[in-house]
């Protein structure tokens, strides 16, 4: 049989209850469930370019904002107009801070991306180098987190489009292609085998490692439906060019059964006719 | 009481009159609602929209009535902008204390605008609409209602933002574009009512009206035009002859051609504007430029829609929006056709007629985030959209109904979106690309090509080299606006990767918009190297 506790014990418990009450009635820095409720508000109007609303969310966190509210802060501010250089260079500096005081943390994992997409994207002079070498040694410090993993097809795009050849060198294509076997993510692997192949074809035309690269994306799986239906049918027309018939009416058939209301389907259902006619009258 | 005090007491009951009036209309002012949304116990939806036709005002009144008798406590007003100074409007209205409850879409509503301005549909249009009850959709969702499930394009932000992920717009109508031909004219000149069936047949009839107009000294042309009218005859002439060039330069090979592609097709040198099937289509559009009225590159569409009325042109090319002022209170019968395809004997271009499966659902509506009541708003975008009320959009303006089971009326059936066709080919106009340095290039030379002083040779000479100027002035301008697109992807992504910890929805989201944002940096990327490595 339990017994109450002794008296002396039950008031042991008034100071605590006391300090409780007064946080919650006092209302200033946010309790961790409100913190938290703060933090993911801001993130979902920063997903939906709210930057302004996700700025005021963070700030209400006053101390109890932490690094990856800083790197967070640090990410809207990149893109809250007006933008210029100075702004760029204001949040780079507070990445740099970041990244150094722990580059293994969710904080500076976030940072080291933001310092890569600053150099690759965001300067009105771009350092291409820079950026690639920050993709790289946040993929090697951190593989399989998701920013790493995106990283992946941004340092491919650096290797496939450095201006400064016609056509990558080998090394460049060669870097890029292994970078998918890397990846566990089947939409990032699907991002990449996307991006390798649309290089391909940019250089080179229709050519059987267009073709690989399409069928992998597509058995990856592309994120977006649209993207979908368009690899789909890039497999069915490389196939075609390149005289792989049967893959090619494998794939045109898929697209039929896949695609809704397209402006392709007619042209799809001629050609598929025409072959079928062929193929009756026994024509090559 | 002395007749010397009269104008004393006067002047004081004067002013004690004045005082009771003043505070019986302040006492009947704060029985008033304290917000325009509301009154007399009624709440008031507004929705504003820039489709000022003749036809339309009526329409929108009656929708309204009818969701009145419907929701006795909801007053639905409408509001009518022209077009003119609608993005104007519409600019002052977005931080206005009251702003319209639903607001039209397109005319350069911009992914921040939406994001900040409007509420997502997403997971309403997730959800059948109640108002097609006891139809074959009513367990249907409401996105699935329209013909292209709301799907649009990468493009398209009307409906479905593919850089925001997420739904901001339903749709009313689609737009196509045919001939409008007036047949008792036709008749009276050619003695019968046959309308042309090819290209041949048309330029023979314009050849025809014309020796009928001369030997009866008549002001008549074969072709009522306007700069914009005789931009979308040409445009869709081009798109078909220059299908076949098209998919030589089509980047990945999906059959879709963009004006990006086109571009960079050009910076490489993979078609050239004095070569082959192009060179054949502007020899086409100088023959057809010749059926107009003299300088109608200079007239606006209401001018040509003027000609058309007053029987002093044969044929107009315009679009559905305005088949109710083209088809009706006419003294003469009008037949629609669709236009003619690009000459035989220059047909190497071509693959067939154009596909308008692509075409986007548009006339779309949104809600605004400070709606006072967005429920009723959304619950009047439902039974605007309604199969029921989108069949009488169809029947009382003449529009095409995107709603699924909807019919475009007899009248106009000859617009219903043709869908046993090819995918487009390129426009030389790039109208809606860079910062539009080409479409400039094109407005101004093209008199070179269809005066009666012009020349292919003449216009080819003189658009050389603005051209190639204007074009990369326009990849450059891609280059840069692709870019302002994907640094600003960046802040999202990291949110909705934060998000995807403890939300899989988000996680879903980043990759989509990861994958949306990648694919726009190849372009991006390829736009600047074709730049780079382009013949000068």
């Amino acid at each position: 049989m339990s017994r109450a506790p002794a008296l002396p014990i039950r008031l042991l418990a008034l100071p605590a209850w006391v300090g409780l009450a007064a946080a919650g009635w006092a209302g200033e820095a946010p309790t961790e469930p409100g913190a938290d409720a703060l933090r993911r508000e801001a993130w979902r109007a920063a997903s939906l370019l709210q930057f302004d609303h996700a700025l005021h969310q963070l700030a209400q966190l006053g101390p109890a904002a932490g690094r990856h509210d800083r790197a967070m802060r640090a990410a809207v501010l990149l893109n809250r107009p007006p933008r210029s250089d100075a702004v760029v260079a204001r949040v780079e500096a507070e990445l740099r801070e970041l990244l150094a005081g722990d580059p293994d943390d969710e904080a500076g994992l976030l940072a080291a991306y933001l310092l890569a997409r600053t150099a690759h994207v965001h300067r009105t002079s771009p350092d291409w180098r820079e950026a690639a070498d920050g993709y790289r040694a946040l993929r090697q410090r951190a593989p399989a987190h998701p920013l790493a993993t995106l990283a992946a097809t941004k340092l491919a795009l650096i290797l496939l489009y450095d201006p400064a050849h016609r056509r990558p060198p080998e090394e460049a294509w060669a870097e890029a292609e292994a970078l998918a076997p890397t990846l566990a993510e089947p939409a990032a692997r699907a991002l990449l085998h996307l991006t390798l192949a649309r290089a391909y074809l940019y250089y080179d035309g229709v050519g059987d490692a267009a073709l690989r690269h399409l069928q992998a994306a597509l058995e990856a799986g592309p994120s977006n439906e649209n993207v979908h239906v368009n690899t789909r049918i890039g497999v069915a027309e490389t196939a075609r060019e390149l005289g792989r018939e049967a893959l090619a009416l494998d794939a045109y058939a898929r697209f039929l059964d896949e695609a809704g209301v397209d402006h392709r389907r007619h042209a799809v259902e001629v050609l598929l006719r025409e072959h079928e006619a062929d193929r009756r009258s026994g024509r090559p | 009481m002395t007749t010397a005090r009269l104008p004393a007491l006067l002047g004081a009951s004067l002013l004690a009159g004045v005082f009771l009036y003043a505070t019986a209309r302040l006492l009947q002012r704060e029985g008033e609602p304290a917000s325009p949304g509301e009154a007399g116990g009624r709440v008031t939806v507004r929705l504003a929209h820039y489709l000022v036709y003749e036809s339309h005002r009526p329409y929108f009144e009656s929708v309204a009535r009818d969701y009145e008798r419907l929701h006795p406590h909801v007053r639905v007003e409408i509001a009518d902008v022209p077009i003119r100074v609608w993005p104007t409007w519409r600019k002052t209205q977005l931080d206005a204390p009251d702003p319209p409850d639903l607001v039209q879409l397109g005319q350069g509503f911009t992914d921040e605008q939406m994001a900040l301005y409007l509420l997502p549909l997403g997971e309403e249009v997730a959800r059948p609409n109640p108002y097609n009850a006891g139809t074959d959709l009513a367990d249907v969702a409401w996105r699935e209602t329209f013909v292209d499930g709301l799907r649009g394009s990468g493009d398209s932000s009307e409906t479905f933002n593919y850089r925001l992920l997420e739904y901001y717009g339903v749709p009313t109508y689609a737009n196509t574009v045919r001939l409008f031909c007036n047949l008792d004219l036709l008749e009276k000149i050619t003695g019968s009512r046959n309308v042309p069936e090819n290209f041949e047949d048309f330029i023979a009839l314009g050849e025809k009206i014309e020796d009928y107009a001369r030997r009866h000294r008549l002001p008549i042309t074969a072709l009522a035009g306007a700069e914009e009218y005789a931009r979308l005859l040409f445009t869709q002439l081009f798109q078909q002859q220059s299908q076949r060039v098209t998919r030589t330069f089509d980047l990945e090979r999906n059959l879709t051609q963009s004006d990006r592609e086109a571009a960079i097709a050009f910076l490489r040198g993979d078609w050239r504007p004095d070569t082959g099937t192009v060179r054949s289509a502007w020899a086409a559009w100088r023959t057809l430029g010749r059926l107009y009225q003299p300088g109608f590159l200079g007239a606006m569409r209401d001018d040509a829609g003027f000609l058309f009325k007053q029987q002093r042109a044969v044929m107009i090319v315009s679009g559905s929006w305005d088949a109710f002022h083209l088809l009706t209170d006419n003294p003469f019968e009008v037949s629609v056709l669709p236009l003619p395809n690009p000459p035989v004997a220059t047909s190497d271009g071509r693959l067939g007629p154009l596909s308008e499966s692509a075409l986007l659902p548009s006339g779309s509506f949104g809600i605004m985030r400070r709606s006072r009541h967005p429920e009723i708003a959304l619950d009047f975008l439902r039974f605007l959209t309604s199969r029921q009320i989108n069949q009488r959009f169809a029947d009382v303006c003449l529009r095409i109904p995107v709603v699924r089971g909807a019919h475009p009326p007899p009248e106009i059936a000859a617009f219903a979106p043709r869908e046993d066709g090819y995918e487009s080919g390129f426009s030389p106009y790039f109208q809606n690309f860079g910062r539009r340095a080409v479409y400039r290039v094109m407005q101004t030379t093209l008199d070179r090509l269809v005066a009666p002083s012009g020349s292919v040779e003449a216009f080819l000479a003189d658009l050389e080299t603005p051209f190639r100027a204007a074009l990369r002035d326009d990849v450059q301008a891609f280059a840069r606006d692709s870019a302002r697109t994907f640094q600003r992807t960046d802040s999202m992504l990291v949110a909705l990767q934060a998000l995807a910890v403890r939300e899989p929805e988000a996680a879903h989201r980043y990759w989509r918009l990861s994958e949306n944002q990648s694919l726009g940096e190849s372009d991006h990327h390829q736009a600047l190297h074709a730049l780079a490595w382009a013949n000068p």
